[in-house]
């Protein structure tokens, strides 16, 4: 039987200078999506966005931070890479946002025009860098008891996502933190700087509420044509509303358990369709032995993104060929890939 | 196209400013209120106690006015400006807009800086129109009156003049006779912008060395040199902006020269614009010398 597929969108923290290089010099569709994008951000930025993420860099490793260029890079990139599979004849069962990566899903499901979803995260982009004081966020590798074990390491520190059972996210202001690396380092717990500057997910981006809460009331809303899972509730959105849109900023991210809800109606196919494939790993994490669930990446810090998606839509024809064998009286009716794409 | 904002100094505030805006900046309102000891809203819109117009009340208000409109025009439009500039007090809103340092520690500055700048008096200023800087300068310097200090260069024909109450008293006729069509005196309780605020500046100098401030994201127009700052002197210049002359003509004319040049005003008021449309109109028929002249 054929697993009903999900793709995910990531959001801050998975992006990187260089993402989807590969895809950039060589599949069309996604570098013209990311040209025409790219042309409405410099309308309002005074910079090209494109230039920002593929110029030279003396340092690759450079990590790639300011907010006003990442929250519209996300988004972009994510609609590009998700345009691409598309018009290669694949198409979601199910969108699973995280965090920022919702306004993806929103977008895919047709429930955001994309112009307006680029234009509202400018703008929230914008907002926060003149209003909210920076923070940082730090991924720690290990239980999140961690936090009630020692509550004087995570003074000041909020714990914003919860991703597998051994890696969760917190979010301080920066003093606060230093504190709590040397806390880490001292007991051996890995730990990983996201390339965050503001402490999304906590209530010191209350001071933005009202100015987004109405920057995103004047964005049209239509139904959802795709469903979409939101780790912020971690089950279904219902319906979307500038309500959730605010809540997916500032509230917690339970990916772990939005996956562990999900398994229960499993097998799925786990399409990670971030920058970095993080969000497949977390999937990983959380899958337990038995599962049928599978997991694919198609972009990463490790490049081949060609041939990535290459082997999605291999499997996704495989699966494809062996679901009809089984099922001949109306082949025609499955929305099955583009013969002419292999 | 270069989008250029300007954010207008001390003269452009009247009650009812920020009037629509403050409702939708309830968060960045409470930390102006908690920062000065007053409901900034009240003062602007309905000014109760008549405080307004003096300079302590007068420049945090239009700070928070001036940041809250540039605010507001992102909330509407998304749109950021290539460049920033301020008149006087308002360069401190191009300073916030560059992001070269937070909104609290604006309205700490300007606070301040108001005070510093209201303790002096025994001064004035007046506005001269229709006379060049130099003829006001020959002019005084002919009648031995050197008391006297140029405040605000807004356009080639509207001077602004610092100095001794008196003294202004006694300008106002060399002036007039060296054919100013008009000498109008300012509303304000100090000589700003002159030799006679040194003590303003000394001291705003000591108080900005406790912070910390971020390169600026935008480039930013200096008062005092009439050209971008250059990073690692911006505390100084604003320090000496207390005591020197608002260079504005040169750095409307400057602004002018980058490619496409569009202006748009963020503060209460339309001032700078007027002043502008004069710079450009005084500007214009004179023929560029060596100086590049795009569209």
């Amino acid at each position: 039987m054929m697993k009903k597929m999900i793709w995910m969108f990531a959001g801050q923290g998975a992006q990187y200078y260089q993402m989807g290089r590969e895809l950039y010099e060589r599949e069309p569709v996604f570098r013209q999506f990311m040209e025409r994008a790219d042309h409405l951000v410099r309308e309002l930025i005074n910079e090209s966005l494109l230039d920002v993420i593929y110029r030279h860099r003396a340092n690759r490793f450079e990590p790639f931070r300011r907010l006003l260029h990442t929250h519209p890079a996300i988004l972009i990139f994510e609609c590009a890479i998700a345009e691409v599979l598309v018009r290669r004849g694949l198409r979601p069962d199910y969108l699973l946002g995280y965090s920022l990566g919702e306004y993806a899903c929103l977008v895919l499901s047709g429930a955001i025009s994309f112009e307006e979803a680029l234009v509202a995260l400018i703008k929230q982009a914008e907002l926060v860098e003149y209003c909210v004081p920076c923070g940082q966020m730090l991924a720690i590798l290990d239980s999140a008891d961690l936090i009630d074990r020692h509550p004087e390491a995570f003074r000041r520190c909020v714990p914003v996502a919860y991703n597998s059972p051994r890696n969760f996210v917190v979010s301080a202001p920066t003093e606060a933190l230093t504190q709590l690396q040397q806390f880490l380092k001292a007991r051996g717990i890995l730990f990983v700087e996201l390339p965050v500057d503001y402490p999304f997910h906590t209530p010191q981006i209350d001071l933005l509420r009202t100015v987004s809460e109405a920057i995103l009331s004047r964005v049209r809303l239509s139904s959802l044509q795709i469903p979409i899972i939101t780790a912020e509730q971690g089950g279904f959105l219902n319906k979307p509303s500038a309500k959730h849109l605010w809540d997916v900023t500032r509230n917690l991210v339970d990916f772990a358990k939005t996956i562990r809800q999900l398994e229960a109606s499993g097998p799925y196919l786990y399409v990670d369709l971030g920058p970095s494939g993080s969000m497949a790993t977390a999937v990983k994490y959380n899958l337990n032995r038995a599962s049928q669930s599978e997991f694919l990446i198609v972009s990463s810090p490790f490049g081949h993104e060609g041939k990535n998606l290459e082997s999605l839509l291999e499997k996704r024809a495989a699966s494809l060929r062996t679901a009809n064998s089984f099922r001949v009286e109306n082949p025609g009716s499955t929305g099955r890939p583009d013969g002419s794409c292999h | 196209m270069t989008r250029i904002y300007f954010f207008p100094g001390q003269g452009s505030q009247t009650v009812g400013m920020g009037e629509g805006i403050f409702d939708r900046f309830p968060e960045q309102v409470a930390i102006a209120d908690a920062e000065l000891g007053y409901s900034v809203p009240t003062l602007c819109l309905r000014d109760p106690s008549n405080q307004l117009n003096q300079t302590r009340f007068t420049q945090p208000a239009l700070f928070v006015v001036n940041a809250l409109s540039f605010l507001n025009h992102l909330f509407e439009t998304g749109k950021l400006p290539g460049i920033v500039a301020g008149h006087s007090l308002g360069e401190y809103n191009a300073l916030f807009a560059a992001g070269v340092f937070d909104f609290q520690t604006g309205v700490k500055l300007v606070k301040q800086r108001a005070n510093l700048m209201a303790r002096a008096s025994g001064g004035g200023m007046a506005a001269v129109v229709g006379l060049l800087p130099d003829q006001i300068r020959q002019a005084l310097g002919a009648a031995a009156l050197s008391s006297i200090d140029i405040a605000n260069l807004n356009s080639r024909t509207q001077t602004v003049i610092s100095g001794p109450a008196k003294d202004l008293e006694t300008s106002q006729t060399i002036l007039e006779q060296a054919g100013a069509q008009l000498f109008k005196r300012l509303p304000v309780s100090a000589a700003f912008h002159s030799r006679y605020m040194a003590e303003a500046e000394h001291d705003f100098g000591v108080f900005l060395e406790s912070f910390v401030f971020a390169e600026p994201r935008i480039p930013v127009i200096s008062n005092v040199t009439a050209r971008l700052h250059d990073s690692s002197k911006i505390k100084q210049m604003l320090a000496r902006q207390i005591t020197q002359p608002v260079r504005w003509t040169e750095s409307m004319q400057w602004l002018l020269r980058q490619p496409g040049p569009e202006f748009l005003e963020l503060g209460p008021g339309n001032v700078l614009t007027g002043l502008m449309r004069r710079i450009k109109m005084e500007t214009q028929p004179l023929p560029a010398h060596g100086d590049r002249v795009s569209t």
